[in-house]
């Protein structure tokens, strides 16, 4: 090797070499250590001299109930030092600069009231507090009297924690006048939920899993950009709730997952809509409003219909359609394939690239003799719709059951699919289905030339 | 001959009240402004660019608005009117062209790319900091100092990954921190009282 070139490489192997790392100040490591967990960032405390005393300066507490998990100690011991070492935390009890605090752990009666005391010791000088406590089946109250924060930015509640609002905030006194991310995975007091979400003028991001949800009418906060909504019900009883307001001008992002029935759903005009997901439970109250929502959300350029939803479309008396003038992604999920209100949702996206089928049903290899024999439910459209011609280029179908529908449809996007690039189908059939299945469709003409033909 | 050609047939495309008044000051006399020039203004300004200068004098051209979108620093000097479009070049004395040329490809590529996929994003973000630990400093002083937040934080969060769940000993290799800087007797201490650390 020539002299020159082993120089050269020497020095870059140097270089590379170097620590680079702890070459940086101390204001970007402690950033870096701030999204660590506590326990990772006082343990770069032996990493080298220079990491010593870095940890103390973070200006963020992640404290898990593993804190002090070693092998030698049984899970019941560690989280018990832990609770006595949070007593005595200097950082907890100094009135220190913090920016975030996230708590987590397990806490039985007696802990309990000292976690609040933290929590409420904090929440004036935090910007971002997450707080996850699992408690032994019992549910613990959170008042919110004493935690009044004007320096919030971030509030992640989760657990059984029962929270509890217990004065009315007048309009020009807000709970939390800065928080633009709230996330309650809890059990509400739900009068108290609405009186919470009135007093957080500037809230942007919203999550929710609630429980049992029982509020008689419920509203957004008007400056909301992303609505993450999920209820369950512990048992099937039929729930009826009055009013849903999402009156959210500004919404970017929007997920429900509903399965109560509402009477009634108020909506605006969504501009600025860039996801939307739908998962809303066939129920009478429902069905009268989804395609209202569906109009709503017309701006749209990803939107995913799931089973509960497409059954409320289907039964719906009135379908009228908004055009969906961004749309550029659609996922479907159906429990029976509709040709027909398929070919309906495609008239009404003329910019559609991508299409994605999700098939729920099931169809056994016993029973899959009659069901390829059963009704044809294809009827030609009259006129094709506008971006099969011009944008759609994906196509993906899972849950593939190959009836003449389900055929009759394919055959109809490959042969007129002008740009269409790829056409995957997901079958859950045996191997020789999948090669009849592939030969009967690549007989068929191909509108596109780059047509690639995939079936898994 | 070619030249009055197209610009009679600019001044074709112009309305009449508008070209009656393609007339700018030049030395206190009132000239008739060329109407090729007003129908460009017309269409809307071409994008403007600003120039930004690393520490080895490399002189780099960047449309205004994505960098305004990014860099909080550059937003300001903007604003602020400390920047002139016409003569000036913004200096970065802290950031070389290497430097430059790469913080300048992430900006112009999410603003490009703004409405994504958010996997393709993600994709060509881990692609971006495919890079060795030098570069990935240099990049984090870079974007620390142009205070980019969302490079900042896809940084941190990569250094972050590299420290989060490992051992001690691992964590020293990744970084090459060869000279810890304990006596062995500290060494040997903090071995013995943290053994599950190591």
């Amino acid at each position: 090797m020539g002299k020159r070139r082993k120089q050269r490489q020497r020095k870059r192997k140097a270089a590379v070499d170097r620590d680079v790392i702890s070459r940086l100040p101390d204001e970007i490591l402690c950033n870096i250590l701030s999204f660590l967990p506590t326990r990772t960032s006082v343990a770069t405390s032996v990493l080298s001299r220079r990491w010593r005393y870095l940890w103390k300066k973070v200006q963020a507490l992640d404290l898990n109930d593993d804190f002090f998990y070693t092998p030698e100690l049984s899970r019941n011991e560690a989280q018990e030092r832990f609770l006595i070492f949070l007593k005595k935390f200097e950082p907890l009890l100094l009135p220190l600069p913090m920016r975030k605090f996230c708590l987590s752990c397990p806490v039985g009666q007696f802990g309990y009231t000292d976690l609040i005391g933290w929590i409420e010791h904090v929440i004036g000088r935090v910007s971002e507090l997450y707080f996850s406590v699992r408690t032994d089946g019992q549910t613990y109250e959170l008042y919110f009297r004493n935690l009044h924060s004007t320096s919030l930015v971030s509030l992640v509640l989760d657990g059984n924690i029962m929270i509890v609002v217990d004065f009315v905030p007048t309009p020009s006194e807000s709970i939390f006048p800065s928080l633009k991310n709230l996330e309650l995975h809890v059990i509400f007091n739900y009068v108290d939920l609405d009186l919470l979400l009135s007093g957080c003028p500037a809230l942007e991001t919203l999550r929710l899993t609630l429980i049992d949800f029982r509020l008689e009418a419920f509203h957004m906060p008007p400056s909301l950009k992303s609505l993450t909504f999920e209820e369950q019900y512990s048992d099937s009883e039929d729930v009826t709730l009055e009013l849903l307001e999402v009156n959210t001008p500004s919404l970017e992002y929007l997920r429900l997952t509903l399965r109560g029935c509402y009477a009634e759903i108020l909506v605006c005009d969504y501009p600025n809509i860039k996801r939307a997901s739908l998962d809303i439970s066939r129920k009478s109250g429902n069905i009268a409003w989804v395609p209202k929502l569906l109009r709503a959300l017309c701006k749209t350029k990803f939107f995913w219909l799931q089973v509960s939803t497409i059954e409320c479309l289907i039964c719906a008396p009135v379908l009228d359609l908004p055009n969906f003038c961004n749309l550029i992604q659609l996922q479907l999920d159906f429990h029976i394939f509709q040709s027909s209100l398929l070919i309906d949702l495609l008239h009404s996206c003329p910019k559609l690239q991508a299409l994605k089928i999700y098939i729920s049903q099931f169809v056994d290899s016993i029973s899959s003799g009659s069901y390829l024999k059963s009704r044809n439910g294809w009827t030609q459209p009259l006129s094709i719709p506008h971006c099969i011609v011009s944008h759609l280029n994906t196509v993906e179908h899972r849950g593939y059951l190959n009836s003449p529908e389900e055929h009759e449809f394919t055959a109809y996007i490959l042969q007129r699919g002008l740009v269409l690039k790829t056409m995957t189908i997901h079958t859950k059939y045996s191997l020789e289905s999948k090669s009849e299945i592939y030969e009967a469709l690549s007989e068929i003409q191909r509108g596109s030339s780059m047509c690639r033909l995939e079936v898994n | 001959m070619e030249l009055l050609c197209i610009r009679q047939w600019i001044s074709g495309l112009l309305p009449t009240w508008l070209s009656a008044w393609c007339i700018k000051p030049v030395g206190g006399a009132l000239v008739r402004q060329e109407p090729e020039y007003i129908l460009l203004a017309l269409m809307g300004s071409p994008l403007k660019k600003i120039m930004l200068c690393s520490s080895e004098k490399e002189i780099f051209s960047v449309e205004e608005q994505v960098m305004v979108q990014h860099s909080v620093i550059i937003n300001n000097m903007i604003e602020d009117g400390s920047y002139n479009h016409e003569e000036s070049k913004i200096p970065l004395d802290c950031v070389d062209s290497k430097t430059l040329k790469k913080v300048i490809d992430y900006c112009t590529h999410h603003t490009h790319h703004h409405n994504d996929n958010q996997e393709d994003l993600e994709a060509w973000d881990a692609q971006f900091l495919n890079v060795d630990s030098n570069g990935l400093y240099d990049l984090l002083m870079a974007a620390n100092y142009l205070e980019i937040r969302n490079l900042l934080d896809l940084i941190y969060g990569t250094i972050k990954n590299m420290i989060k769940g490992k051992k001690i000993d691992e964590i020293r290799r990744i970084f090459n921190i060869k000279d810890h800087g304990f006596t062995p007797e500290e060494e040997e201490q903090n071995r013995k009282e943290y053994p599950h650390f190591y």
